[in-house]
């Protein structure tokens, strides 16, 4: 009996234990995507920004860190989810992330979602659900509330709005069972509230704030912020540094948006567009072009990013050389020093290289005797 | 008669005259000519249509200015060598213009650029030149097209003529080669065209015909499918909108072609830039290498077209469709394939194989196109993205010859993955440089070094596959 005692014990612990977690109220179900800005909740302020959505006239909430960065947006939503009232009442909250892509829905404890037959949803159905509303670009706002299921004709001839099997065409796009249910959960999330909440955000941006939602995992939140700067922006050194960061990645539409988002007025910074053309040797030649480009709209070129091209010149493909020399041709650039360097190039044995020197050269029309000379070599070679 | 009736006489002479002029005045330029007929003494006798014959040299010909050979022309002549270009059609870009499939693709896979170099410059030129958006590359798509850019043809045909005569090409539109033979190191092309009959000797060859005719001619093993893909005769409707048509009235084998005219994305416009406003008809067993054969594709293409038309005006809402656009020509997916140095299957494609030879990328599905009804497709597997190796790109037992383009050696399956536009820029490029090595270096292409062949590409702004 004494050596059956800590066997008793243990039946008794174990016991206690199911019994406690099958009495424990389960946790609300929450359903979450990566953050634009990750926070802790103690980070989190408990207090709330309250905003009316002027579209669909819901009460939108803000929730801001301690120290007033805007983390995410959400709506409470209660509502009938099909036409016939025989689904179950809808109770769930929607977080939106501040650029207005979906974060993810929780449901108040005790609360859950739940199909045609009324049978709860399982796990796999949630992240199936998680997956469907994160992805904004399937049409469930092209397709009709009417036309999610094949509806039954009644003996009318008129269109039963009951809930039935799901329309063939909409069944990719749905969690089976539960059409409605999606559906109108993917309007919610995807519809006017999202453009809402983005332009919320819009108005509250700041350098700072535009620099964290660069650093977001996701390159939708970064697209969304570079398509926010524009001249107004104060290229601040951190969100400079982030700019630059994003254009040395090998994502080539991040880069090329990058490039995209600065604006001549930011270009006055002989720094900046020191620091961009620092980049073109290790970049792709798509972006190089970009860079080129990009530099093409300052108002005046740094004679750092002239040094430094000229440096270059000679080891440059006949593309490559043509796009410097149009830069020079658009700010001017044709000082003795770079027109000799130019010079140098009429030797190149690729005659679509040389040929490009020399339609420069011509158009400057220097009397320097280094460059004369040269270009007089290559004429007669050329004959 | 006295002085005074002669003087009057004359008077009214003199306003008649002045009368005449006057009228004659405001007839304008026509009756210019009357009162000046030396203008009229241009006119002579001409001598007779005689065709003109000549002999020219070049380092390097590209046959077939479409997808590839307008690339492979202006890499050639950009890396300095002389270089002609020979089209039978009249402009460049093939499928792209003349074809109508405005949308090439795809230069993305998976986050990165995979496919740059002047297939890209062009198509970035145009969607800038034209005020476009780019696809957000960023994002993986639900569908591989929503990451191919809409261009505007007409820009691309500009653009592609303006790269290539800056480069030096010397293009010749309306000719086609008659016959080729090699000797003492140098091919001998004879060509005619519209009165003319060329002698061409060059160093190296590269076959962008598509349909790989110049192999054929020069004596190399060609394959072909028994049963090809249809090609596509690319046409856009107008006069109905499709949101509004009562498809229940409409036989659902026209849905597609109603709908698909009218495919565009533009409430998404700010996540997913893609219009792609066309539709086509199916053209069973296209193919463009003879003359005879291509006029026979547009001739049914064409035919297709109108009796699709006349039914669909008899649906309700479509009684004023009309056709807005129809392209030039019957586009084809498949002829001929090269039998090369390496035949890649579809293995290597879907694998993303990486050769030692590897000289370009290719991004898409297995997309076969069969009997005009459906599509076999398959998709490449995450972080997979093709490669395609130099042997593929070069006839078994051939000498200073290479292929570009959708002839390139490979079997069906991998071809129908391989033949698309940005995989075919990919390889004109590749071809180009190791053509201009090789007539540097006055040996074939399979004799160059590839890893010179890979530096060269790789200063001229190509996306060379490496092994991770």
């Amino acid at each position: 009996m004494e050596n059956l005692r800590p066997f008793i014990v243990l039946k008794f612990l174990v016991v206690g234990l199911v019994l406690t977690s099958f009495l424990q109220e389960k946790p609300p179900l929450k359903y979450m995507q990566v953050a634009t800005i990750k926070s802790s909740i103690a980070e989190e302020k408990s207090l709330v920004t309250t905003y009316k959505d002027t579209l669909t006239n819901d009460s939108i909430y803000l929730r801001v860190s301690k120290n007033d960065i805007p983390l995410y947006y959400y709506k409470k939503v209660i509502g009938e989810v099909c036409l016939d009232k025989e689904c179950r009442l809808l109770d769930i909250i929607v977080y939106w992330n501040i650029t207005g892509r979906y974060l993810g829905f929780e449901l108040p404890k005790g609360e859950f979602l739940s199909k045609n037959d009324h049978e709860p949803f399982s796990e796999s159905e949630y992240q199936r659900l998680h997956t469907l509303l994160a992805d904004s670009s399937i049409p469930l706002d092209a397709v009709s509330f009417e036309k999610l299921v094949e509806q039954p004709k009644n003996e009318q001839g008129t269109v039963d709005a009951v809930s039935g099997a799901t329309s063939k065409s909409v069944a990719e796009m749905v969690v089976k069972g539960a059409a409605y249910t999606t559906y109108t959960l993917w309007n919610i999330v995807n519809g006017p509230t999202m453009d809402f909440v983005s332009e919320l955000t819009e108005k509250q941006l700041t350098p700072a704030l535009i620099d964290r939602i660069l650093h977001s995992p996701d390159n939708n939140d970064k697209l969304w912020a570079l398509d926010r700067i524009d001249s107004a922006t104060k290229l601040t050194p951190d969100l400079a540094r982030s700019l630059l960061e994003i254009i040395a990645s090998d994502d080539f539409y991040l880069g090329y948006s990058a490039i995209h988002a600065i604006d001549s007025v930011h270009l006055n910074a002989t720094e900046l567009q020191a620091y961009l053309f620092s980049m073109y040797t290790n970049a792709n030649h798509s972006i190089q072009k970009e860079l080129v480009k990009k530099l093409m709209q300052a108002p005046l070129l740094s004679s750092k990013v002239v040094v430094a091209s000229v440096d270059l010149l000679n080891q440059l493909n006949g593309q490559q050389l043509d796009d410097l020399l149009k830069l020079y041709v658009k700010h001017g650039i044709n000082d003795l020093e770079t027109c000799k360097a130019i010079a140098r190039i009429l030797e190149n044995e690729n005659k679509y290289i040389s040929k490009k020197a020399s339609n420069f050269l011509i158009n400057v029309q220097t009397d320097d005797e280094f460059i004369m000379e040269r270009l007089n070599a290559y004429k007669k070679e050329k004959l | 008669m006295t002085f005074m009736d002669l003087l009057y006489g004359r008077i009214n002479k003199l306003e008649r005259e002045m009368k005449r002029r006057s009228m004659l005045k405001s007839m304008g330029a026509v009756s210019l000519g009357m009162v000046t007929p030396a203008f009229a003494k241009g006119e002579s006798l001409v001598a007779p249509y005689k065709v003109k014959e000549e002999s020219i040299t070049a380092e390097i010909l590209v046959v077939g200015g479409g997808t590839a050979g307008a690339i492979a022309a202006i890499q050639a002549g950009r890396a300095g060598a002389e270089t002609i270009l020979i089209e039978s059609g009249s402009q460049l870009g093939g499928t792209t213009t003349t074809g109508g499939v405005a949308f090439p693709g795809i230069f993305h896979a998976w986050g990165k650029q995979i496919i740059g170099g002047i297939g890209w410059e062009l198509v970035m030129d145009c969607v800038e030149l034209n005020g476009d958006k780019l696809p957000n590359f960023s994002k993986i798509p639900d569908s591989h097209w929503k990451h191919q850019v809409t261009i505007n043809a007409p820009l691309y045909t500009l653009l592609a003529e303006e790269k290539c005569l800056e480069a030096g090409v010397y293009i010749r539109y309306y000719e086609t080669p008659t016959h080729i033979e090699f000797k003492k190191g140098k091919w001998i092309v004879e060509t005619v065209g519209k009165g003319t009959k060329t002698t061409i000797v060059c160093n190296q060859i590269i076959d962008c015909t598509g349909n790989a005719l110049i192999a054929s001619m020069a004596g190399y093993d060609v394959l072909r499918e028994e049963d090809t893909q249809p090609g596509s005769l690319i046409f856009r409707l107008g006069g109905y909108t499709y949101d509004t048509l009562d498809l229940a009235k409409i036989p659902k084998k026209h849905h597609r072609i109603l709908r698909q005219n009218m495919l565009e994305n533009s409430k998404r416009e700010s996540r997913e830039h893609t219009y792609v406003p066309y539709s086509y008809v199916y053209v069973p067993g296209a193919d463009s290498t003879t003359s005879e054969a291509h006029t026979i594709a547009n001739n049914e293409g064409r035919n297709t077209l109108l009796n699709l038309v006349r039914t669909l005006k008899t649906f309700p809402g479509c009684e004023n469709l009309k056709i807005a656009d129809l392209k030039t020509e019957t586009a084809v997916r498949e002829t001929y394939r090269i039998d090369g140095l390496y035949k890649m299957n579809k293995e290597d494609y879907t694998s993303g194989k990486v050769f030692e030879d590897g000289i370009s990328h290719s991004f898409y599905p297995i997309d076969l196109h069969r009997n005009g009804k459906s599509i076999y497709q398959e998709f490449l597997k995450p972080d997979v993205v093709a490669s395609i190796p130099l042997r593929s790109l070069i006839p078994k037992g051939s000498q200073n010859f290479l292929v570009a383009g959708r002839c390139v050696s490979s079997d069906r399956l991998a071809n129908s993955a391989l033949r698309v536009q940005a995989s075919c820029m990919g390889m004109g490029q590749a071809a180009a440089i190791a053509a201009v090595l090789a007539s540097k270096q006055g040996i074939s292409p399979q004799e160059v070094d590839i890893n010179e062949i890979k530096a060269l590409l790789k200063k001229h702004g190509a996306i060379v596959p490496t092994k991770v």
